[in-house]
């Protein structure tokens, strides 16, 4: 089987692309019928391509068939490209965690908007080309909650948000006083930080089969964050199998869970 | 590679705008935190006048100013960088001030081991067959090349030359030259403009200077 | 070996030295004896127009002759002989601090490609940079060869990253911005 072949229509398929930790991680999902789904985006070290959409381009997608793009979380490692794909994707729909704070979250986008060149801080940049496009443009923006379907294709295929929970994103904004701290001074750059709570994790449901994509989500002893939560609360796992799981955190044991 | 014969590389950063002089010293960049304290003691300073001011900061920066043009110079290659944040931190601070234009100037200095691949560099940039008639052993002193668009959106232009020497060096060197030039066309955000054009064009404009080289290099090789 | 001579407005942009000289001919013009002595004595030899060029407007400033001169001096006594040539260079993150030293990603900035991580000491850090030294700090890191007057030795620099603060007026000017963009991602688009 040749991995650069596009798939028929009745196919599903998952492309896992980076991997392994690094440099990036990018999912870009088949759910058949021509419906596409990305989530996440990296760019190759050496030739600053951006995989995702190197992919989607080499199999030759009609780049307006990918209906949903999804930003995990906005470290590095996930968001470097991700607005270009945005941008290349006319239909497509942009998905992140919508938070109670994410207005003071907007003051932080500011900061690294002021930043600008002087640091290679993707993170904000991204974000805020995303954010820009949204708004200059009209393109669409669906907010990721737990439990919800942010995409239901014509034969019944879907993506069901499962993270970050509410527990997470109160948390969140006691930490943003000290990135906007951060954020604010010239010569220093953002660290992505474990506990990795934020970051969306999601459910396939293609047919009478499931995946589990589980991002960067990690553990955490506290029952109402990550992992702990989602088996616990989230309605959407309840009593089903999944047929794959996408190994969270880069194959990192932060990111193993026992009850998973 | 021409790389290996590298002898000096100095970096020339000018822009042309209005500028106080007065206001340039090392006290002044010490206590906007733009050098290290202890760049305090080890300043050499020349001038610091309304009309020109001339020091330069322990052995890593020249910095010159006079009220139509502002220059900052290196000649170690470990401070390229720190040179660039010197300028993105000056002007950062001075965001009011008019700037018309600015240059990346790239300065590389090669020493050819011997007379007979120095006089090859020389025939093949120059053929100088051409003035044997008109003049006993004609020398390549300079010779230029302009491109008027540059490559990128930005305007201003790119010239390159190759010539003797400006100063003092070993017997066989030759000076490769780059004016990297970016006009600002911005009256009211002029500073503005020439940060972000500035930060986005200083990595790449090496990577043009080099390529540039090693093109030339190609070709009379 | 010949100079360019040249002062046209290209030159004077692009030449680092604002006075170029050629071959003899001493000048003095309105600025007394005492700086005609100087330039006599100096052997910082311009032509005359080059000399109108330049100096014309000295003689219309008020200001202690010692600075004019140093000025006219700097040329000679500036031209410090010290070079430094790169192997490498790295722009490095510190991303975690411990008792002993600190991890810092590497970015190789000589050949580009992937990032690294190094384990530092402290003493790794120049005394006069601690102030800066922070999870997250930015500094350079390079290695090469350095001829300071003629006496060529290795080098390895590191150096901070110093850019100053966002003043409190660009950070008004980040959260207004920021508060618009939200405020009409929130109000103007469509959400599923």
């Amino acid at each position: 089987m040749n991995v650069f072949n596009k798939p028929n229509s009745e196919t599903a398929e998952i492309t896992l692309i980076g991997t392994g930790g690094g440099y990036g991680e990018s999912v870009v999902i088949h759910l058949g019928n021509d419906d596409w789904v990305v989530i996440d985006s990296f760019k190759n070290p050496v030739t600053g391509k951006i995989l995702p959409l190197e992919y989607l381009e080499k199999i030759k997608v009609d780049l307006a068939h990918v209906r949903l793009i999804i930003c995990t979380h906005w470290h590095d490692d996930h968001i470097k490209g991700i607005s270009e794909i945005f941008e290349a994707c006319k239909n497509a729909t942009f998905c992140f965690a919508k938070f109670s704070s994410l207005k003071q979250f907007f003051v932080f986008l500011g900061l690294g908007e002021l930043k600008g060149e002087k640091l290679s801080q993707s993170c904000t940049e991204e974000f805020n080309k995303c954010i820009d496009l949204i708004n200059a443009n009209g393109r669409k923006v669906v907010y990721s909650s737990i439990d919800r379907m942010v995409l239901k294709t014509d034969s019944n295929n879907g993506i069901t948000i499962l993270s970050p929970a509410d527990a997470t994103h109160d948390k969140f904004e006691k930490k943003l006083g000290e990135l906007i701290k951060i954020g604010r001074d010239p010569n220093r750059e953002l660290l992505p930080r474990s506990p990795n709570h934020l970051s969306i994790a999601t459910l396939l449901s293609i047919g009478q089969h499931y995946a589990l994509l589980g991002a960067d989500l990690e553990i955490t002893t506290d029952k109402n964050e990550g992992w702990a939560n989602i088996i616990e609360n989230c309605n959407a796992i309840k009593s089903i199998k999944s047929s794959f799981f996408k190994i969270p955190h880069h194959g990192s044991s932060t990111g193993y869970y026992e009850l998973v | 590679m021409i790389q290996e014969y590298l002898y000096k590389y100095k970096l020339n950063l000018v822009v042309l705008g209005d500028f106080n002089p007065a206001i340039f010293s090392p006290a002044w960049l010490a206590l906007k935190k733009l050098i290290r304290p202890e760049n305090m003691e080890d300043t050499q300073v020349h001038v610091i006048h309304g009309s020109f001011s001339l020091f330069r900061i322990g052995d890593w920066a020249e910095i010159k100013v006079n009220k139509e043009t502002f220059q900052l110079t290196t000649a170690r290659e470990d401070n390229f960088d720190l040179l660039k944040d010197l300028m993105v931190g000056i002007f950062t601070i001075l965001k009011e001030t008019p700037i018309r234009a600015f240059g990346i100037n790239h300065n590389k200095y090669f020493t050819v081991p011997d007379e007979n691949r120095y006089n090859k560099i020389e025939n093949k940039l120059a053929p100088l067959g051409n003035w044997n008639e008109i003049f006993s052993d004609p020398k390549l002193m300079r010779l230029e090349i302009l491109q008027l668009k540059r490559p990128d959106s930005n305007m201003g232009r790119i010239s390159f030359s190759v010539s003797l020497p400006d100063e003092e060096m070993p017997k066989n060197t030759l000076k490769v030259f780059m004016n990297d030039r970016f006009d600002i066309d911005d009256k009211i955000k002029s500073t503005e403009k020439f940060l972000k054009i500035f930060e986005k064009s200083f990595k790449s404009s090496f990577e043009q200077f080099d390529g540039v080289i090693d093109s030339v290099w190609r070709k009379i090789n | 070996m010949t100079q360019n001579n040249s002062l046209s407005q290209e030159d004077k942009f692009y030449h680092t030295d604002i006075f170029e000289t050629t071959n003899i001919n001493t000048v003095s013009r309105g600025l007394g004896d005492y700086l005609q002595s100087i330039i006599e004595s100096s052997k910082f030899d311009i032509s005359k127009a080059e000399y109108e060029d330049e100096f014309e407007y000295l003689d219309n400033i008020e200001g202690d002759i010692s600075t004019i001169v140093n000025y006219m001096f700097a040329q000679r006594t500036f031209n410090l002989n010290v070079r430094a040539l790169c192997l490498q260079k790295w722009r490095g993150i510190v991303t975690d601090i411990n008792e002993d030293g600190f991890k810092a990603k590497l970015e190789d900035l000589t050949n580009g490609g992937s990032y690294e991580i190094g384990s530092f000491k402290m003493d790794f850090v120049p005394i006069a940079d601690i102030e800066m030294f922070k999870l997250g700090a930015i500094f350079y890191w390079s290695i090469g060869f350095r001829t300071i007057n003629y006496t060529k030795e290795k080098f390895s620099e590191v150096r901070f990253q110093r850019l100053p603060q966002i003043s409190d007026e660009d950070f008004d000017i980040a959260m207004d911005k920021g508060n618009e963009k939200y405020d009409f991602l929130i109000s103007a688009n469509e959400c599923i």
